[in-house]
């Protein structure tokens, strides 16, 4: 089936051209795709193309907006037009003529960039976010992971000693039949496939790229582009200013304008704060930050909108002793007074919905349940558990936080709640860039026991992985979001049926019951389920703003148009 | 290895169930040379593809054009003649079974997608397929299984020139749990082109009280066959394949009686989805238990609303010029150029090419699945079988198709060249597309 390429319709006569300002936190914007996160797909968007893609929303509840559709491919690979098998285990790409990277030469881009984006996100230096989902997906993708990272081990981690390694292996499951087609092959079918590969680490990787260190600064400032732009110029964690990129054609892109003459990305961990609300930038796009979501927002479709997020959670590091015991992590559920929360976002998120979590999934989410095993705010029930744990009153817990968004409003408040209920705990705030990277090596990025996190759907339909797999599976490969490192085969083998299972409805109860179990053991505390929200539509600042749903509802950058002077 | 294949003479053998040919018929004494001018084809292109769609005799498309223009604009009541009674009871004869039984469809994926869900079946009930069935089948059953939460087991059947019915039933076997109410399978696999032992399988099923659902895409026109004495509850065709009815057209065959010899269960409980006449209250009488049907099950899923009634005209054609033409004579030549396919193929390419298989004569078909390229790793290359069968068919108008199926124990996905050879096929023009198939593989290697 093939989706109609959705081109937004120009409100205004504003023309095409200026420069679009966005403001985003300082971890947003990773610019190599093979170890950025899922949430940084709107920027990565730019400079890069995956072999499918989402299109804009007219209205959130369009099926197209969440259906995957072709963008490096030429099609969407279904049993109908020959590219899915009918076992669901192996698909087969044609490549889209006229897709050229930024290079001297206007090269093709060819399945074998696409394979070598595959390898690039398993590379052991900065594996990419994502990495959990192709691994436990693409077959033997897994292994080659596994056997990069044990290589590494004994081996430097130099950008030649990188490629030569990268270059001399094989993904059994990902190979190029010749320069215009690819095929994946699976480990087992996964209906959420396609939509993993809209993710930025599905990208296609030129040559060019092996001459640096995945997310290193050298990559950063030598990456080739196949998007609508390129990285001109970067400062790490201050901004990004992106220029048309000439190499590409709009007739090779179904999916992506490029209204703008050129996009900066002002970083800052004052992103999302109301405090820090642009007034005199009227070609400003905000970005939404991890915790809090947008200020100003519209939510979108209200109690029956896909794509609720976790917002905002606790994170316990399981690696520390202090949560040995199981009824120090119950006192902790039982604390936090989540009502408070609640008023605390409504208060600063006037008008977006949010409900009181007891569980991991949020509705609009496969495997969402609305179990509840721990009352919220009951500190006395948490004083007699830790009282009978024989918990004593000791150094503080460290509970960090991100600057950004409502980070500091939350981690003040559960700090609170959790010192009242005989937990000493202290909110400490990182800025952006260092809460991901405290969050991402715990172990290297001093002690923390605690966090306020959230997470938003990387994309909507069969998604129950994007919560319980990300979050809770032991898995050997790094990446993910299991940040407390927790533990359990009894969660990793409900993980693995709910992957096993053809049937939605079966995967969706493994999910359901994984999650349960991960929430009863207090691995994390579920606090808000949030629902998700857009971007205004302000034509006196910026016209064409759409949202992508899923990425998080977040804007697409390439047909925003900003004014234009006359 | 050479197969011998000649015309056929008139023979003396009655076919099986349309009675002896009137001696006078000269369709029956005529060669297969002089048959093959009774098929609107191109003169210089060879048709090896009848498992897509076959060629429709020039009787059958006038008795289409004629059928099509008598009921143009006419006042008569065109309901009556939609139920086919005549059209069906012949068609019934040559199949071995009765009217009541037998239906005209749309085309074999109508007559799946009504049989399966039709199905009483509930949540937690087994169906057991393959992986090599039409997508129709595999998606029909996926629909039940999100519809009734049933759960579905899909073999991966063993492939090649080795392979034995008995491998094939025992995988059935060794899958059938408590659970297990249906076992579904294809008559002739359509990407490997095997015969399955549809008579073993439909003895495992009744040893363990299972209904069985036949997809006989391609079996009519093909196999001269009794479909009651296969002891299947469904049989679903296709019409317009081997049958070389017109596009559109299908036959459906549902067991609506006991005859103990070929299946001593009871009945399956079936609800005829689809189907103007099925009672608007109360409900049909108990299922019989006997050789005489309590009700017309055919005529349930007969009656639709209005029907093509020149397209059922037109198929009923077919039958019955394959019923003078003699069935037994058309399959035995079918059969006998699938035989020099094979051969020509393992001379050609090796006997480790063939997907289909070889050594048991009880699973082979004239549809004969293959990989010529020499590097075995070519197998799970689609572009050089899409390239090789487009090139067949540009350079020198030689129509075959590839195929796409699991092999057990492998992680590709693997392809094949397909050739099917019917009643207006040669040895000549097999030895010809083998010829330019070698000529591909070497460009192409």
């Amino acid at each position: 089936m093939t989706v109609a390429p959705y081109r937004p319709e120009p409100a205004t006569a504003r023309r095409r051209g200026g420069v679009l300002r966005v403001v985003a936190p300082t971890d947003a914007a990773p610019l190599d795709p093979s170890c950025a996160p899922a949430s940084a797909a709107p920027f990565v968007r730019l400079h890069t193309r995956q072999l499918v893609t989402w299109q804009t929303a007219r209205h959130v509840r369009d099926w197209q907006a969440v259906t995957p559709v072709p963008d490096l491919a030429l099609e969407v690979p279904s049993t109908w037009n020959a590219g899915l098998g009918a076992s669901h285990r192996s698909y087969v790409f044609h490549m889209r003529p006229g897709v050229r990277w930024d290079t001297p030469d206007r090269r093709p881009v060819s399945a074998h960039d696409v394979v070598r984006g595959f390898k690039r996100m398993c590379n052991p230096v900065r594996p990419s976010p994502s990495l959990a989902y192709f691994a436990s997906t693409v077959r033997g993708l897994a292994d080659f992971a596994t056997a990069w990272a044990a290589e590494a081990t004994h081996r430097a981690g130099d950008a030649a000693t990188l490629a030569a390694y990268q270059n001399a292996h094989e993904i059994p499951g990902v190979f190029a039949l010749d320069d215009e087609t690819l095929v994946i092959e699976l480990a087992r079918p996964a209906l959420d496939f396609v939509h993993m590969l809209a993710l930025p680490a599905a990208s296609a990787v030129p040559v060019e790229h092996d001459a640096f260190v995945p997310g290193s600064p050298e990559a950063a400032a030598h990456l080739r582009a196949n998007g609508p732009y390129r990285v001109r110029r970067h400062r790490p964690g201050e901004w990004v200013e992106l220029v048309r990129n000439p190499a590409w054609e709009p007739a090779a892109d179904p999916y992506r304008r490029a209204e703008a003459d050129r996009v900066e990305l002002r970083l800052s961990d004052g992103a999302g704060r109301a405090d820090a609300e642009p007034t005199d930038a009227p070609a400003e796009v905000p970005v939404a930050p991890a915790v809090g979501g947008l200020p100003a927002a519209e939510p979108v479709d209200g109690d029956g909108a896909l794509g609720w997020a976790l917002d905002p959670y606790l994170l316990l590091n399981l690696r520390d002793p202090v949560w040995a015991d199981p009824r120090v992590r119950q006192a902790v559920a039982l604390a936090v007074d989540k009502a408070a929360v609640a008023d605390l976002y409504r208060r600063h998120r006037p008008g977006v919905p949010v409900r009181i979590a007891g569980s991991l999934i949020p509705p609009g989410n496969a495997g969402h349940d609305t179990a509840d095993p721990y009352p919220t705010g009951d500190p006395a029930r948490a004083r007699d558990l830790l009282a009978s744990a024989g918990h004593a009153d000791g150094t503080p817990l460290v509970l960090i936080h991100p600057h950004s968004g409502l980070g500091p409003e939350v981690a003040h408040a559960c700090a609170s709640d959790l010192t009242r209920a005989g937990l000493p705990t202290r909110a400490v705030g990182l800025a952006d860039a260092a809460y991901t990277e405290a969050l991402r090596a715990p172990a290297t990025a001093g002690g923390w026991q605690l966090a306020v996190a959230a997470r938003v759907p990387d994309w909507l339909e069969h998604n129950g992985r994007v919560f319980a797999q990300a979050m809770l599976q032991a898995t050997p490969v790094p990446g993910g979001a299991n940040h407390g490192g927790y533990a359990a085969p009894e969660v990793d083998a409900l993980i693995e049926r709910a992957l096993d299972a053809p049937e939605p409805w079966r995967a969706d109860a493994a999910w359901r019951a994984a999650a349960e179990r991960a929430v009863a053991d207090v691995a994390v505390v579920p606090i808000l389920h949030r629902a998700p929200v857009a971007a205004p539509r302000r034509p006196d600042r910026v016209d064409g703003i759409a949202p992508l749903p899923p990425q998080g509802y977040a804007v697409d950058l390439t047909a925003a148009r900003p004014g234009v002077d006359e | 290895m050479r197969v011998s294949v000649t015309d056929d003479p008139a023979t003396t053998t009655a076919s099986r169930t349309g009675g002896p040919p009137a001696p006078a018929d000269p369709l029956r004494a005529a060669s297969f040379a002089e048959l093959r001018s009774l098929f609107a084809m191109e003169p210089d292109a060879v048709h090896l593809n009848t498992g897509t769609i076959g060629v429709m005799p020039y009787e059958v498309l006038d008795v289409n054009d004629r059928v099509t223009r008598e009921w143009n604009g006419g006042l008569r009541n065109v309901y009556p003649p939609g139920m086919y009674p005549e059209h069906r009871a012949a068609i019934g004869r040559a199949f071995g079974v009765d009217q009541d039984e037998m239906v005209i469809c749309h085309n074999a994926t109508e007559g799946v997608a009504r049989v399966i869900n039709g199905l009483d079946l509930h949540e937690g009930d087994e169906v057991i397929t393959t992986s090599h069935e039409c997508y129709s089948v595999l998606s029909n059953f996926n629909l039940l299984r999100n519809r009734h939460r049933i759960t579905l087991t899909v073999l991966t059947p063993p492939v090649g020139p080795d392979v034995t019915a008995e491998e094939i039933v025992d995988m059935f076997a060794r899958a059938i749990t408590p659970r297990t109410k249906v076992l579904a399978f294809a008559a002739v696999t359509l990407f490997t082109g095997t015969r399955m032992p549809v008579r073993q399988l439909c003895d495992l099923a009744q040893q363990h009280g299972l209904t069985t659902v036949v997809d006989g895409a391609l079996l009519p026109g093909l196999f001269d066959t009794d479909l009651r004495a296969l002891g299947p509850d469904f049989v679903t065709c296709s019409g317009s394949k081997f049958q070389c009815g017109p596009l559109g057209t299908g036959l459906l065959y549902v067991r609506n009686k006991v005859h103990p010899e070929h299946n001593p269960l009871p009945l399956p409980t079936f609800w005829p989805v689809i189907s103007t006449w099925y009672p608007m209250m109360g409900a049909p009488p108990p299922r019989t238990t006997t050789r005489v049907e309590s009700y017309n099950m055919g005529d349930y899923l007969q009656s639709a609303g209005s029907a093509s009634i020149a397209r059922g005209a037109a198929l009923a054609k077919a039958c019955e010029l394959w019923d003078r033409i003699g069935r037994d004579r058309i399959e035995r030549h079918a059969v006998a150029l699938g035989a020099h396919t094979r051969a020509r193929i393992v001379e050609r390419f090796g006997v480790e090419s063939l997907y289909s298989p070889l050594t048991d004569d009880r699973l082979t078909a004239p549809l004969v699945a293959f990989n010529p390229f020499p590097d075995r790793a070519d197998g799970w290359n689609i572009t050089k079988f899409a390239r090789l069968v487009d090139e067949l068919e540009s350079r020198h108008r030689i129509w075959t198709r590839w195929t796409e199926f699991d092999v057990a124990g492998s992680p590709h996905q693997h392809y094949a060249a397909r050739i099917c050879t019917h009643l207006y096929n040669t040895a000549e023009e097999v030895d010809r597309a083998v010829d330019a198939i070698a000529d591909l593989v070497r460009e192409l290697s």
